[in-house]
């Protein structure tokens, strides 16, 4: 399995978090509000569908790559692009790991870090964290 | 092995075809206001082309858009023709893929449609819609068969 990049938005669409991996192509100018875009259009799209007005995206699947997004009740976003073959209930079950565990872990509690406009996350044990639990999920080595 | 919804969205971006398979509430608004799928369906077009320059790794050449939109009750098929005709179908989220019909879409579209001298493809850059009652109702069938055999297949497990 392979894991390309992470993108992880704030309620405000601020782009906080960006990690890559695998990627040999160049990151893109604007490519962090063109992901956010895209992952908010097909939520609403999602949520439009649905009959109690709740459910939302899960996975975009295309020939070459695959999307998984997670979205927190605090209105953190998540868009995590891998290879098309990774299991779309596993990494759902890593997002709720993600979040639980390491975001609570390193961000809840770290006292630099504020939910408002324009706050990166910069604390290095998140980063850490995050890639010790994919690689505990086999998707990074 | 449901299918709630069919567009048929042309190169322009343009809605030029919806048939809907069950009750309106299992598409939620989409269902309830009925015009809001002219707005989606070119919303979803614009998506199509972000998952193409999205694409990590690849020659740009070699991108190709989303086919499957995985949502919690929902999942959106999009089976793009050579001609840049863009088939999209909702279905249930159990749905894992819907190759096969698209399949069956596609050549009932060329049958129906494109080989129908009245039918005007695209007049002064606006695509037509398709008006034309077999389409339809051959597309119905199509669709009904398919449930046929999914529920056979459930049966027969």
């Amino acid at each position: 399995m392979t894991l390309y990049s992470i993108y992880i938005f704030n309620r405000y669409g601020d782009n906080i978090f960006y990690m890559q991996w695998n990627r040999t192509s160049a990151v893109q100018e604007g490519e962090a509000s063109l992901v956010a875009g895209f992952i908010y259009t097909l939520q609403h799209l999602s949520l439009q569908l649905s009959s109690t007005g709740t459910s939302g995206l899960r996975a975009v699947q295309t020939p070459f790559y695959k999307l998984h997004y997670a979205e927190t009740m605090t209105g953190y976003r998540v868009a995590l692009l891998t290879c098309r073959n990774v299991s779309t209930a596993l990494v759902q079950g890593i997002f709720i790991e993600m979040f639980r565990d390491v975001f609570h872990k390193t961000l809840t509690r770290d006292l630099n870090y504020r939910h408002k406009p324009g706050c990166m996350i910069t604390n290095p044990d998140f980063a850490e964290g995050l890639e010790a639990l994919f690689r505990s999920k086999q998707l990074l080595e | 092995m449901t299918v709630h919804l069919l567009w048929i969205i042309n190169q322009s971006g343009q809605l030029i075809a919806k048939s809907s398979f069950t009750a309106p509430e299992n598409i939620g608004e989409l269902g309830a206001k009925p015009d809001l799928q002219l707005t989606m369906s070119s919303i979803l077009f614009s998506t199509y082309g972000m998952s193409q320059e999205l694409t990590p790794n690849a020659n740009p050449v070699d991108s190709a858009g989303m086919t499957l939109v995985e949502c919690e009750e929902h999942n959106i098929h999009i089976y793009e023709t050579p001609t840049l005709v863009k088939f999209v179908l909702v279905s249930d989220s159990r749905t894992r893929e819907c190759n096969a019909l698209f399949r069956e879409l596609h050549s009932l579209y060329v049958e129906y449609v494109m080989k129908n001298p009245f039918h005007i493809v695209d007049e002064g850059g606006i695509g037509q819609p398709i008006r034309i009652a077999a389409f339809t109702g051959a597309v119905k069938r199509a669709v009904d068969r398919y449930h046929a055999a999914g529920v056979s297949n459930a049966t027969r497990k």
